[in-house]
């Protein structure tokens, strides 16, 4: 009994002691590793935390059916750290293999830079080129020296249709041109960190949630323009920019309803042995980089610029449709202002009605009407319109165009402006004053994003409704008896003007004598408009075509045709009755 | 009392034992968190991919030429 007393004591003072030595020595052993571990530790025990950045993906930008437009996407670069090499002729080799690149070429880069730490070798790898490289890196004793690093990678599906409109990104991901610009600060993602514990196989064993900053993707950006239509007038533009061996071309689509841009393509073709084309040496570093033209650059409209004065002078009742001008005939043509200014008509047909002047396109029934206006209306004239100012779509570079100063404004700009001439207007200047035909007499504001029901609005009224549905009319028969005859459609009722200028040379001061600008604008059906397009071809080769319904009237027939017949607008009833 | 000594090492050491089971728990939860965040991302970035490839091959001037033949091939028969 006392024996059996004095034994557990003992026992446990035996457990006591062991337990605290087996304790002490493990306080000892980690001490050890943590101040003093041995080199084949000394890797694992190194710093356990790494912090690691998360790539933010840029917004994507849609058409506005929902098509991608453009996209982020992560891809893989490949580099190399020339400190971490043991055998550069090896490396070279595999990595030649690998990437298809002579491994000479990457064998000279290493040594060249045989310092640097960071030597990129391949900036975007394909998935087999990242696999292959991943197996390499598992086998082979210089994996140290070789690094995959995620970048950002802009993707356009669509390739070059609507490439300077949606514009491009820089190598830091940022817009440079385009709505890649204009909606940078909605599309720019914020990029995360986190700080993660690791294992010393580095396997993720913690995450922390001190200097956890979480990523944030850029948001997605819809616009109102239509791939398939904008394929369309890309298309149908660049058939024509070279057929007629033109400078270039120029063409918007528009929906007069909404003021929704749907398309807008911007062409230069460069001719050997030709001066004044239109130039932009940024698109000779990338298309995508280049102005768009259909926004910067002003062109003196010619003859389509007619029914905006033809309608106002009208609404101010200063002539009226059928009122006969006396036009001058052949025998006693051309006309001669009463400050002896001669104007010229294409055709002298003689003594005409208002309504014919605007139909047979004849200068001097616009002069002889502009007379009886005052300066201050002709001017409230364009105002109405909206030349003279941007029209605020948001698209940078735009510029007003060039209206004459009220102060230099005399006889002779009161009557060159109705005819189109010492006015430069942007084409998009140009589609929003025509939408006001296509609807009430107002002029809508354009867009660049799909409307809702609530936000269509009107920024001025130009003319009466009245007015408009019979300045309409008057452009349907210009396109059945006048100058758009080779224009008609045979599916929808077309309603426009066509108009042919001349082309100023570099300096701006004078005319050439023999090269043109040629445009077209039309809207269509001419009962419940649903489309106006502009179409301006830049110095047409004269030897194949020049007049604006020559020229650019197919284009604008085209387009409109493929297009109204993409969004399912019926054919108008008078065709399917002829037809039938 | 020396007993109760003994069997408080006992309950303590077995009480520190399943703390470091609840720890490793832990860390076997996060680390197969993580597995599954980056498996979530590479096939969140693979879809992406897709639907990129997707978009090229449908895009308008893709399809145009082959529609125009498809006319082509109709009118001929």
């Amino acid at each position: 009994m006392n024996n059996s007393n004095n034994i557990a004591p003992r026992v446990a003072l035996l457990f006591i002691a062991i337990v605290t030595l087996l304790m002490g020595s493990s306080l000892y052993k980690v001490a050890q590793l943590k101040v003093s571990p041995p080199d084949k530790l000394a890797n694992a025990t190194g710093s356990v935390t790494s912090t690691t950045r998360q790539l933010a993906l840029r917004g994507k930008i849609y058409d506005r059916q929902g098509r991608l437009l453009a996209a982020s996407r992560i891809g893989i670069k490949l580099f190399v750290d020339a400190k971490e090499i043991q055998n550069v002729e090896s490396l070279s080799l595999t990595l030649g293999e690998i990437l298809s690149i002579p491994p000479a070429e990457i064998e000279e880069e290493l040594r060249r830079k045989a310092t640097k730490r960071y030597i990129v070798i391949k900036e975007l790898l394909n998935d087999t080129e990242v696999n292959a490289i991943k197996e390499f890196k598992k086998h082979t004793a210089q994996r140290q020296c070789v690094g995959l690093e995620e970048v950002l990678v802009r993707e356009y599906p669509h390739g070059g249709i609507g490439g300077p409109l949606i514009g491009i990104v820089g190598t830091d991901h940022k817009g440079l041109a385009g709505f890649e610009s204009i909606f940078e600060n909605v599309l720019a993602g914020t990029p995360g960190k986190f700080v993660r514990i690791r294992d010393t196989k580095k396997n993720t064993i913690w995450v922390s949630p001190i200097g956890l900053t979480p990523k944030t993707n850029g948001e997605n950006v819809q616009l109102s323009i239509d791939v398939v239509i904008q394929e369309i007038a890309y298309r149908r533009l660049q058939e024509e920019v070279i057929r007629c061996n033109a400078g270039g071309g120029r063409i918007l689509v528009v929906e007069p309803q909404t003021g929704e841009i749907l398309a807008m393509a911007d062409v230069l073709n460069h001719r050997d042995g030709w001066t004044q084309q239109p130039e932009d040496a940024n698109r000779k570093m990338d298309p995508r980089l280049g102005r768009n033209r259909c926004v910067t650059d002003p062109y003196e409209p010619g003859s389509t610029f007619k029914p905006f004065i033809w309608s106002y002078a009208t609404q101010l009742g200063k002539v009226t449709p059928d009122e006969i001008l006396q036009t001058p005939t052949l025998a006693n043509g051309p006309y001669r202002t009463s400050f002896d200014r001669t104007i010229r008509d294409a055709h002298y047909y003689g003594p005409s009605t208002w309504k014919n002047v605007l139909i047979k396109s004849m200068n001097s029934g616009m002069a002889i009407v502009a007379q009886r206006l005052s300066y201050a209306q002709l001017q409230e004239a364009l105002k109405r319109f909206g030349f003279g100012e941007t029209t605020r779509v948001g698209l940078g570079g735009e510029t007003r165009g060039i209206v004459t100063n009220p102060s230099s404004w005399g006889d002779w700009t009161q009557t060159s402006v109705p005819m189109g001439q010492e006015i430069a207007v942007t084409p998009l200047q140009m589609v929003q004053g025509f939408c006001a035909f296509a609807r009430d007499g107002t002029v809508p504001q354009l867009k660049l994003k799909p409307s809702t029901d609530e936000d269509v609005m009107f920024i001025r009224k130009a003319i009466t409704p009245e007015i408009a549905a019979l300045t309409r009319q008057i452009m349907g028969q210009v396109m059945t008896e006048g100058t758009g005859r080779n224009s008609q459609s045979d599916l929808y009722a077309l309603f426009g003007k066509s108009g042919t200028a001349q082309l100023p040379d570099a300096e701006g001061k004078e005319y050439f004598e023999d090269r043109y600008i040629a445009s077209f604008i039309a809207g269509a059906p001419i009962d419940n408009p649903k489309l106006v397009v502009l179409c301006v071809i830049d110095d047409p080769d004269k030897s194949i075509g020049h007049y604006g319904g020559v020229v650019a009237g197919p284009v604008v027939r085209d387009v409109i045709e493929e297009t109204l017949q993409y969004l399912r607008v019926p054919v108008s009833s008078e065709f399917l009755a002829n037809a039938n | 009392m020396n007993r109760k000594l003994i069997i408080t090492i006992i309950v303590f050491s077995f009480a520190m034992l399943e703390l470091l089971a609840v720890r490793q728990g832990q860390i076997n939860a996060a680390n197969k968190m993580a597995a599954q965040h980056r498996e979530i991302e590479a096939t969140n970035e693979k879809l992406n991919k897709l639907k990129i490839q997707i978009e090229k091959a449908c895009a308008p001037s893709e399809l145009q030429p082959i529609l125009v033949q498809a006319d082509e091939l109709h009118e001929q028969q």
